[in-house]
């Protein structure tokens, strides 16, 4: 940086960063929904991808700087009006937290980043929030829908995704359902005989901890409430009760390649890839229609296009504001309040209190359900047979 | 009358005097006049002393005569008693929502215990000191350091001296507007205590600043208890304080101290007399004239001394100058000094004073306020006796050059004669 990009108002360009396992399919359908919404707004846009990013963050800061003019990314003098870049920001799976923070620090150094969208599984959010400790740029969190207990909050945070608890009730209600003959009437006040014996099958894996640990915690709530049992999966392997299975897309498939009988199987949201979905149509032909999924009831990528929007939206709002005007909640307003604000305002998918996402936002529908007409073992068949272009989400 | 005694004040000690803050104890004759205008003149008293404070904060810009002075300037007891007024404001409409506030490890450490005491969210403070001694370019470092800093952060809040207090360096109103552009919310707070009445508080620079705070009892030559807060919004931000603040026009009954108010009165009509802004803009430019004499009178001597405020063609920024030297060289002219009465500051485990390779690094703490601001009072404390002394003097309006010729004189005699004698041993 030179003296002439301080005396001429240069600054760093404005991004939105996008923080994400590389490896995860939920990361990248967040991306893809960021760059789409981005490129929307203006055909000029062009995102900055993890791996451009990671060549920049190699370099020390004053050659950075160098080969981000050479890109057309480096500073620049500021119009009052501007579309901030997608930024992408790639990790692997349980980052190291020095290792992420120190990525962190290059990045916030090298761009303006207006607001940080994290689209990684629920515990690599957690080193993500620490590597942001006094950092007052809003975090909106796209793919964790783990309850956080508030000392654990980060200030400027927003929940995008709603929280398992959502997604409990809606799986218990979806068992519930389904394994009466006769749905009726209000739950808690049938006959204790009358309610289903329910199995859980949860991934052990360290991947899984934090997301299955409160996922399961909110369904014994929700189950205790309704008097009803949940047993363990390894203990009711040959009951024909409804299923609910708690992990991500390895623990599903391997549940759907045992040869258990025939029984209503709910898989939760972290099983919502193409292979699991894939899985069922081979391995599950027969009893395919047996087989759902617990989502949210907005497609990750947009998700990831309704935050970008909100916050180049939110940063325009505040771009132009005029500091002698009337707004007198100014300052107190922050930026993570007006992106809030405008996401309330511009769908459905979000109403929130305080930081979380309330709506109730989760639904839970068979499989096959998006794939076309017929009955469900032919639409199995017809997917099964094109399944390499399925996007089931 | 009062301005008589003021002036009479500066002819006999200022030939003696390079210290910043508080000419001298407020003489017997000139209590004895204030104490004549309580308590009926008080009020009036008050109405004068804001009126005079408008007069050196961008006078003929507009910035304080086109609004209510009253409305924007607040008075306190110091600086510090300000800006923690302004601090609890802040935190008081931020409640519950942690918000982050950056400083530098250059503020006066009064302010940062004030933060220490009265900041419940994350604070961030840039270790600037650091990348200033031995970069060509310690005004690009201390700008680049805050605009990086800020921008990585985003604070809500940013306090910052408008003349750093070490180096005399003063931040430019295009720094803050980077910073605003950046983060249009931010509050941005300027710590004024070495620049008014130092060098011209301009239009541009106010506009850029939420609060500015400063004392009466530095540059404008008044007694000590005296401090200020200029608001820029008072429609959004009030700071009076019916405990600390002085202000019986606003019906606030604050303990102030007549006496320092008619001090503060006289130098500021001696000051600036009736034109402020030329007047304010000469004062600087014989401030800063005076370092360039004062460093030409070093030359015999030059080797021996580091020149901690950056200069340009041998121009200091500020008439604030601060010389490094070598602990015993440092010592003699320290006791040189005092054996002559002259009044300077010696800094003593300022941060300031650290030297690193990291020269021009980026740094960080990104912790609590608490911990932030105790960890690094603790690496103050533990670390190592410095190598060398640093002495600051500070050339005012009153100064003649005759005044700095002596000063230098006197420094060269202890460097001289040192270095004629064998080394003292170091400790």
């Amino acid at each position: 940086m030179g003296r002439d990009q301080l005396s001429k108002t240069e600054l760093p360009q404005p991004v939105v960063l996008v923080v994400g396992d590389d490896s995860s399919y939920f990361s990248s359908e967040v991306w893809r929904g960021v760059v789409e919404e981005a490129q929307t707004r203006s055909e000029e846009t062009t995102a900055i991808g993890s791996v451009q990013l990671e060549s920049i963050l190699e370099l020390d800061y004053p050659e950075a700087q160098r080969r981000l003019q050479e890109f057309g990314w480096g500073w620049v003098r500021r119009p009052s009006m501007r579309e901030p870049i997608p930024l992408q920001l790639a990790h692997r799976h349980d980052p190291d937290p020095r290792w992420l923070r120190n990525q962190m620090r290059r990045t916030l150094d090298q761009f303006d980043v207006w607001a940080i969208v994290a689209s990684a599984s629920a515990g690599d959010v957690k080193p993500l929030r620490e590597a942001l400790a006094g950092i007052d740029i809003p975090l909106l969190v796209t793919t964790d829908s783990t309850t956080v207990s508030a000392s654990g909050q980060r200030p400027n945070e927003l929940r995008l995704m709603p929280s398992n608890r959502s997604q409990a009730s809606a799986m218990l209600f979806t068992a519930i359902q389904g394994n009466l003959p006769n749905p009726i009437g209000d739950l808690p006040n049938l006959p204790l005989r009358s309610r289903p014996q329910i199995a859980c099958s949860a991934e052990a894996t360290p991947q899984a901890r934090q997301y299955v640990k409160d996922l399961e915690s909110q369904l014994q709530k929700e189950a205790l409430r309704l008097g009803i049992d949940i047993a363990p999966f390894n203990e009711q392997r040959d009951h024909l009760g409804p299923l609910i299975v708690i992990g991500y897309s390895g623990h599903a498939e391997a549940i759907i390649k045992e040869r258990i009988p025939e029984r209503l199987t709910i898989l939760s949201d972290g099983c919502a890839t193409d292979s699991v979905i894939a899985a069922v149509l081979e391995e599950r032909e027969e009893d395919a229609e047996f087989w759902y999924l617990a989502r949210p009831r907005g497609q990750l990528s947009e998700i990831g296009s309704l935050s970008f929007s909100a916050v180049a939206e939110a940063g325009k709002n505040l771009l132009t504001w005029d500091p002698n005007g009337t707004d007198e909640d100014f300052p107190r307003t922050s930026l993570r309040d007006v992106i809030k604000e405008i996401l309330s305002s511009s769908s459905t998918l979000f109403d929130f209190d305080g930081i979380e996402n309330v709506a109730p936002a989760y639904k839970v529908k068979p499989v096959l359900d998006d794939l076309g007409s017929g009955t469900a073992p032919e639409r199995a068949r017809t997917k099964k047979a094109s399944r390499g272009g399925l996007r089931a989400l | 009358m009062i301005a008589s005694v003021h002036s009479r004040l500066v002819r006999e000690k200022g030939g003696r005097f390079f210290d910043s803050a508080s000419l001298a104890a407020v003489p017997e004759p000139l209590e004895r006049q204030a104490s004549k205008l309580l308590p009926q003149d008080w009020d009036a008293m008050i109405g004068q002393a804001r009126h005079s404070f408008g007069q050196v904060l961008a006078p003929e810009e507009g910035v304080i005569y086109s609004f209510e002075p009253d409305a924007h300037i607040t008075l306190f007891t110091n600086t510090t008693t300000a800006f923690t007024r302004v601090l609890s404001r802040i935190e008081k409409a931020y409640a519950g929502s942690e918000p982050t506030l950056l400083t530098t490890d250059l503020e006066y450490p009064g302010c940062l215990a004030a933060i220490d005491d009265g900041w419940s969210g994350p604070v961030v403070m840039t270790r600037v000191s650091r990348s200033l001694i031995g970069t060509d370019d310690p005004d690009q470092v201390l700008a680049e350091a805050l605009v990086r800093a800020h921008n990585f952060v985003k604070p809500r809040v940013v306090f910052v001296s408008h003349v750093v207090r070490t180096t005399g360096q003063v931040l430019s109103p295009v720094t803050l507007r980077n910073l605003r552009e950046l983060n249009p919310r931010v509050i941005i707070v300027l710590d004024g205590s070495q620049a008014v009445g130092n060098v011209v508080v301009s239009a541009e620079m106010l506009e850029e600043a939420d609060f500015y705070v400063a004392s009466g009892h530095k540059w404008l030559g008044g007694s000590t208890t005296s401090g200020f807060a200029w608001v820029r919004d008072p429609d959004r931000w009030t700071v009076a304080d019916p405990a600390q603040a002085y202000g019986k026009p606003n019906q606030l009954g604050g303990t102030g101290n007549s006496t320092a108010w008619a001090s503060l009165i006289g130098s500021i009509e001696d000051m600036v007399e009736e034109a402020p802004r030329p007047r304010l803009e000469e004062i600087a430019a014989h401030n800063r004239a005076l370092g360039k004499a004062f460093k030409d009178a070093l030359a015999p001597v030059s080797p021996q001394i580091e020149f901690v405020t950056p200069l340009e063609d041998g121009v200091p920024p500020s008439g604030l100058f601060t010389l490094g030297l070598r602990l015993a060289a440092g010592e003699r002219v320290v006791a040189a000094l005092n054996e002559a009465e002259i009044r300077f500051t010696e800094f003593d485990a300022e941060i300031v004073s650290w030297r690193s390779p990291e020269q021009n690094r980026f740094l960080l703490k990104r912790d609590s306020g608490y911990s932030a601001i105790a960890r690094a009072r603790t690496e103050t404390a533990t670390i190592p006796k410095r190598a060398r002394s640093e002495l600051r003097f500070c050339f005012h309006y009153w100064h003649s050059e005759e005044d700095v010729l002596g000063l230098a004189r006197a420094i060269i005699g202890a460097l001289q004669e040192g270095a004629a004698s064998p080394p003292a041993p170091s400790r």
